[in-house]
């Protein structure tokens, strides 16, 4: 059988979770969450976003501009904000203001129960962790079996591992049951966008690299000899 | 180039190699383009260069950008200082450089 590499994302988040996008800068990390959510949104009771320090907002904003259906595609959400500024305006479900760790996952875990069937999307998580570098080692392990909890959850965090130390990259990486990696390369001054499998559940695909590029509706990828 | 201005790029270019090594000259490639300026819009313009990255990186990726500059400088902007944007950071910066 021969997937189309979204697919295989999509597949495999529905059957192990957490899901991993370790995304580099330039990889186009909102058009791949886009498309991705769009695929699971119906397939969930509820969908849950967690946002940290207004990544929602950029995000939404983003893709507002750029897909039509954006709005539809993120009607209907539950919205946890953490440390809002900008995302204050979307009068998020449960603003959550502070830096702590374990106020934020309590609060959290208060507000939402344990939940099932619902499609969970972590948002910000580095940049949080950017500015309080010290909170995430705690935060990321209690967050993920928080929201792991119930049965058939699906959980998905993009992550820019690279700008963290090898302590975290090693927590994330230990935690992550799936983990992509949305990377770019720069060829004679342009981006080249590139899609590696590192684990999941369908291991025939895994550590096998596409290039891809973001088209007006779908994605193209483009492995080395075909197009898939 | 100013002090603060220095400063400001220096973090940049700091921050661009860090998080995203070869596309520094990708970026001032675009500023050059579209701008027809170089890193040094940051502090002329904060603005316009957030919406410049955004263009070229997308939203997402300028934030996370945005976040690493301001932790480069963290050290530099006394204790307290809760900054959050390329505004707040540059505003900042002219205020200890009185420029």
């Amino acid at each position: 059988m021969k997937m189309n590499p979204l697919e295989l994302i999509t597949l495999s988040s529905k059957r192990i979770t957490p899901t991993v996008l370790n995304y580099q800068i330039g990889s186009d990390i909102e058009s791949v969450l886009y498309h991705l959510i769009k695929r699971l949104r119906g397939e969930y009771e509820e969908f849950v976003i967690i946002s940290f320090q207004d990544a929602y907002t950029s995000i939404s904003k983003y893709l507002k501009s750029i897909y039509k259906d954006a709005p539809e595609v993120f009607k209907d959400t539950y919205l946890v904000s953490v440390n809002p500024f900008l995302e204050e305006e979307l009068n998020p479900d449960l603003p959550v203001k502070t830096k702590d760790a374990e106020i934020i996952t309590g609060r959290i875990r208060v507000a939402l129960g344990t939940k099932s069937n619902t499609l969970f999307l972590v948002l910000g998580l580095d940049l949080y962790g950017v500015k309080y570098p010290e909170e995430l080692v705690v935060i990321i392990p209690a967050l993920i079996r928080l929201l792991s909890k119930g049965e058939n959850n699906n959980l998905l965090i993009p992550f820019n591992i690279k700008i963290f130390p090898e302590n975290i990259v090693e927590i994330v990486n230990s935690f992550a049951l799936n983990l992509f990696k949305f990377g770019v390369e720069v060829k004679r001054g342009e981006i080249k966008r590139k899609l590696t499998i590192i684990r999941s559940p369908f291991v025939e695909y895994n550590l096998r690299s596409w290039y891809y590029m973001i088209a007006p509706n779908k994605i193209v990828f483009l492995s080395a000899s075909m197009e898939v | 180039m100013n002090k603060g201005e220095e400063i400001l790029v220096k973090a940049i270019s700091a921050a661009l190699r860090e998080v995203a090594s070869g596309l520094e000259s990708v970026l001032e490639a675009h500023l050059k383009a579209t701008l027809n300026k170089g890193l040094e819009v940051a502090y002329e313009n904060p603005k316009e260069f957030k919406d410049a990255v955004s263009k070229l990186f997308g939203e997402y990726s300028a934030r996370l950008l945005e976040m690493v500059i301001i932790n480069k400088l963290k050290g530099r902007l006394g204790e307290g200082e809760e900054i959050s944007s390329l505004e707040e950071l540059v505003e900042q910066i002219r205020k200890i450089y009185g420029e």
